[in-house]
């Protein structure tokens, strides 16, 4: 697999999704807890007994400390539906300073967060987007997935503009169970459209987690001197001085920054940006870790 | 505001090149593919205005660099109330005149630094200090005033500034009396407060023209210098009287201003033939004396170098270079009044050629030029030459008059060349002790031309052209009355060599009287030209002299070869100008 090589596989060992909140509505077995109750070797609580329960689900331990019948309710473990959106928009194709493009990378954590979907007995799925949805790959619980998740994201290229609320929404129209959904983009576009949009797949009950892949050139703005900057999604070129608008766009971006870090924190979304000059490996298992804690 | 360099002033335009410069480097910015520029969009919207300001007052202020530069480069002059207006209209205030002394003394060297300096600086100090309602003149001088074609006039304190700053002290003697009597001229009918300024050391070597007093109400304000060392100088080196070119000696004559013992050497090339020691006197001449190596057999030989004494605080005059040849060549100083008769190519250019001109010359001497008002000074010592020519008979002071005297009863030889113009008053003053008078000048109305003829004698002045020569007036002289003074010799001598065949005659069939250009009133008008044959002192003889000589006077006939010939006195020459 180009995406999730050895080297790869090996550091994801230590690695996995802890995802606490998350009550699967799945209809296979699986890790996660469910939200409903159902026979498993897990104690979710007592209920008071009324007639029709079961006497096997009676609590006689109970029972001889308070001479009441209670009767015993276990957790149902289910399967996690996870779906990977990754943005394919011209912009993830930027790549500066020579350091692998922003696709590259989002690719590499898309098949990451694949194998840890799967590592963890749920389905995954993969779903592409630029301005519309492009390519959906139905989630399967199987190991097998990844080959078909490589091979596709192999042959897909990033292009064209990028409608990021749209694409989220015709995304989630195909999630329909309560699901883990790991986006992974550069979010360039309009904090409060992208924020609503991902409220509200979280307000449809989903597990959100955003990872933000961005250049560092992205942050830092390191030009100079008149420049023509050329968009890598529509084409269209702006010129200006890249000096003199320097420092103010590395504000803007700083503001941008921390809009989404507040928006997505608010709403309990796990959110963190992962920039291109760093490997992409420990700024995953960096975000999972803090999760964890 | 006025400029001193107008023509800097068209590059201004160039302060428009940071301006074209940022309207092209839109052309030539540098392409770059970015991921997405709705953030870049933003951050220009709200900074544009900012930024397009920003860069026009940029592009303005780099625009007004380039301008001012450009514009100090120029060299401008604020036109303050009193450069060159009329003090009358300016209220009060001070009229300065600021005079600079570049004589050869200012280049004294004292405690390290110039008196020249010194004096700049003070100059400047004084300069800075004025104030609008102020105006002030300056000029330089030497021996004579700078400059003195334009005249002093008010001018301005930087102009002042720039013309001490370029100057420096030159070898050349001092004479306070023309730049002093300017300033005066300058000062004279100002109402307002009036000084001079005199920044000079006082040495006093040279001057001949009369110091003026100062008028009632001009201050003359001077500097005050510590007393200068002791200093030596060189005056004169050349071949001893005694030279042959088989034992050539130099002669130098030091001086210095105080007492000492002192040295000097002779150099040749870079080599130093030898020196002597020498015991100066105070404020008198020195004479010494040194071998020259001798020269093998073949032309004629010379000799070049330079007498140099000890150095000393100033080093202007502590050298002197000779150059000349055995047996020399008799010595000719000619001197003019007008310095414009010795620049004009039909009077003083042509003199120069007859007698000292880079190709054949009429006479194998060597002339030197130099002003009538520098008789006297270490430039024009008439004890080295033979013969003087007073070229356009400029007026001679007293004091000139009385050392060409002495130098005519001698031995020395005069020639006279009146004026071109005017009339000949300037020989009168010579008339008490020269064997003929100089009358008014008698102008034709009709030029007559020198016609001469192929094959004669003077066949050599043709290259001077004196077919073009245009005679346009005479001076008659007339034989004093017996009793009255002059260098009468004891035997006629002639006046030219005797030509074979008669010279130059006049055109036939000509106008108007066939005069001769200069005759006596005795002699009877011919068609040709003849020598006059009035009497006049004989050169001296070029070469040996001994004292014997001195008191006898010339023997007639044509000298030992190698000797001058016997010169007439008088002989118009052409117009000048």
């Amino acid at each position: 697999m180009r995406y999730l090589d050895p080297v790869a596989l090996a550091k994801l060992r230590n690695l996995s999704l802890d995802l606490r909140r998350v009550a699967a509505e799945g209809h296979l077995t699986g890790r996660h807890r469910s939200s409903a109750r159902g026979l498993s070797h897990e104690f979710a609580e007592h209920r008071a007994y009324v007639p029709g329960d079961e006497m096997k689900a009676l609590d006689w331990k109970v029972f001889a400390r308070q001479e009441r019948f209670y009767v015993r309710q276990y957790q149902s473990e289910n399967i996690l539906t996870g779906t990977v959106l990754l943005d394919a928009s011209g912009s993830m194709a930027y790549a500066a300073g020579g350091r692998p493009a922003k696709w590259e990378t989002a690719c590499r954590l898309a098949m990451a967060s694949a194998y840890l979907i799967l590592a963890e007995g749920d389905a995954v799925g993969l779903a592409t987007f630029d301005a519309q949805p492009r390519e959906f790959l139905t989630p399967r619980a199987s190991f097998g997935q990844l080959g078909v998740l490589d091979s596709l994201l192999e042959r897909s290229r990033p292009g064209g503009e990028t409608d990021l609320s749209a694409a989220l929404e015709g995304a989630a129209s195909r999630i329909r169970r309560r699901s883990l959904v790991v986006l992974i983009s550069d979010l360039l576009g309009d904090p409060e459209a992208v924020l609503g949009t991902v409220k509200a797949l979280q307000a449809r009950r989903h597990e959100l987690m955003v990872l933000q892949v961005l250049d560092p050139a992205e942050r830092d703005f390191g030009f100079d001197g008149p420049t023509l900057f050329r968009c890598l999604e529509d084409r269209r070129e702006l010129f200006c001085d890249a000096s003199a608008l320097q420092e103010a766009y590395r504000r803007a971006f700083q503001r941008q920054q921390r809009l989404y870090e507040a928006g997505c924190h608010g709403s309990s979304i796990s959110f963190t940006s992962l920039f291109t000059d760093r490997p992409w490996e420990e700024g995953l298992a960096r975000f999972l870790g803090g999760r964890r804690t | 505001m006025t400029f001193t360099e107008p023509a800097v002033l068209w590059a201004l335009p160039l302060g428009l090149l940071p301006l074209l410069l940022h309207l092209l480097s839109r052309r030539r910015a540098a392409l770059r593919e970015f991921s997405d520029l709705t953030l870049l969009r933003r951050v220009q919207a709200q900074a544009l205005p900012r930024a397009r300001l920003r860069q026009w007052l940029l592009a303005a202020a780099r625009g007004a660099v380039i301008g001012l530069l450009v514009a100090a480069y120029a060299g401008p002059v604020l036109s303050s109330p009193g450069g060159g207006q009329d003090g009358a209209a300016l209220g009060e205030g001070l009229d300065l005149v600021l005079l600079m002394d570049r004589s050869a003394s200012m280049g004294l060297v004292e405690r390290g630094r110039a008196r020249w300096s010194a004096a700049r600086d003070a100059a400047g100090e004084l300069l800075r200090s004025l104030r609008p309602a102020d105006r002030v003149a300056c000029a330089d001088f030497t021996d004579r005033l700078e400059p003195a074609a334009e005249g002093l006039g008010w001018t301005t304190p930087r102009a002042c500034l720039d013309l001490i700053s370029r100057a420096a002290p030159l070898s050349r003697g001092t004479d306070y009396g023309p730049p002093l009597r300017a300033a005066y001229a300058l000062l004279a009918g100002s109402a307002r407060d009036k000084a001079v300024v005199l920044l000079s050391d006082g040495a006093a070597h040279g001057a001949r023209a009369e110091v003026p007093t100062p008028e009632p109400g001009t201050g003359l304000y001077c500097l005050a210098w510590p007393p200068p060392p002791p200093n030596a100088a060189v005056l004169a080196a050349g071949p001893d009287r005694a030279a042959t070119a088989d034992k050539p000696v130099l002669r130098s004559v030091l001086w210095s201003s105080a007492r000492q013992d002192s040295s000097w050497d002779l150099w040749e090339g870079g080599a130093r033939l030898g020196g002597s020691p020498v015991s100066l006197a105070a404020r008198a001449e020195t004479v010494s004396s040194l071998p020259l190596p001798s020269r093998p057999q073949g032309r004629t030989p010379s000799w070049s170098g330079r007498a140099e004494s000890r150095p000393d605080a100033l080093r202007l005059d502590d050298a002197l270079f000779y150059s000349f040849e055995l047996p020399r060549r008799p010595r000719l100083l000619v001197l003019y009044g007008d310095p414009a008769f010795l620049r004009s190519p039909r009077a003083g250019s042509f003199l120069q050629d007859l007698f000292s001109g880079p190709g054949r010359r009429l006479l194998d001497w060597d002339a030197d030029s130099a002003s009538a008002d520098r008789l006297g000074t270490a430039g024009a010592r008439l004890a080295d030459y033979d013969a003087v020519a007073l070229a356009d008979c400029a007026p001679v002071g007293p004091a000139a008059a009385a050392s060409l005297e002495l130098f005519v009863r001698a031995g020395g030889g005069l020639w006279l060349f009146p004026p071109g113009r005017g009339d000949a008053r300037g020989c009168l003053s010579l008339g008490r002790w020269l064997p003929v008078s100089v009358s008014a000048a008698d102008e034709p109305e009709t030029a007559r031309g020198l016609r001469v003829e192929a094959g004669g004698p003077f066949a050599a002045w043709q290259e001077f052209e004196l077919d073009k020569v245009a005679l346009t007036r005479r001076l008659d002289l007339s034989r004093p009355r017996a009793g009255r003074s002059g260098c009468a010799p004891r035997r006629e001598p002639p006046c030219w060599p005797r030509p074979a065949t008669a010279p130059a005659a006049w055109p036939s069939g000509g106008p108007g009287s066939t005069r001769s250009p200069a005759t006596s009133r005795s002699s009877r008008p011919s068609r040709r030209w003849s020598p006059p044959p009035s009497r006049c002192c004989a050169s001296r003889a070029a070469g040996r002299r001994s004292s014997r000589s001195r008191r006898e006077s010339p023997s007639s006939g044509p000298g030992p070869p190698g000797s001058p010939p016997r010169r007439a006195c008088a002989c118009a020459p052409p117009r000048a100008g």
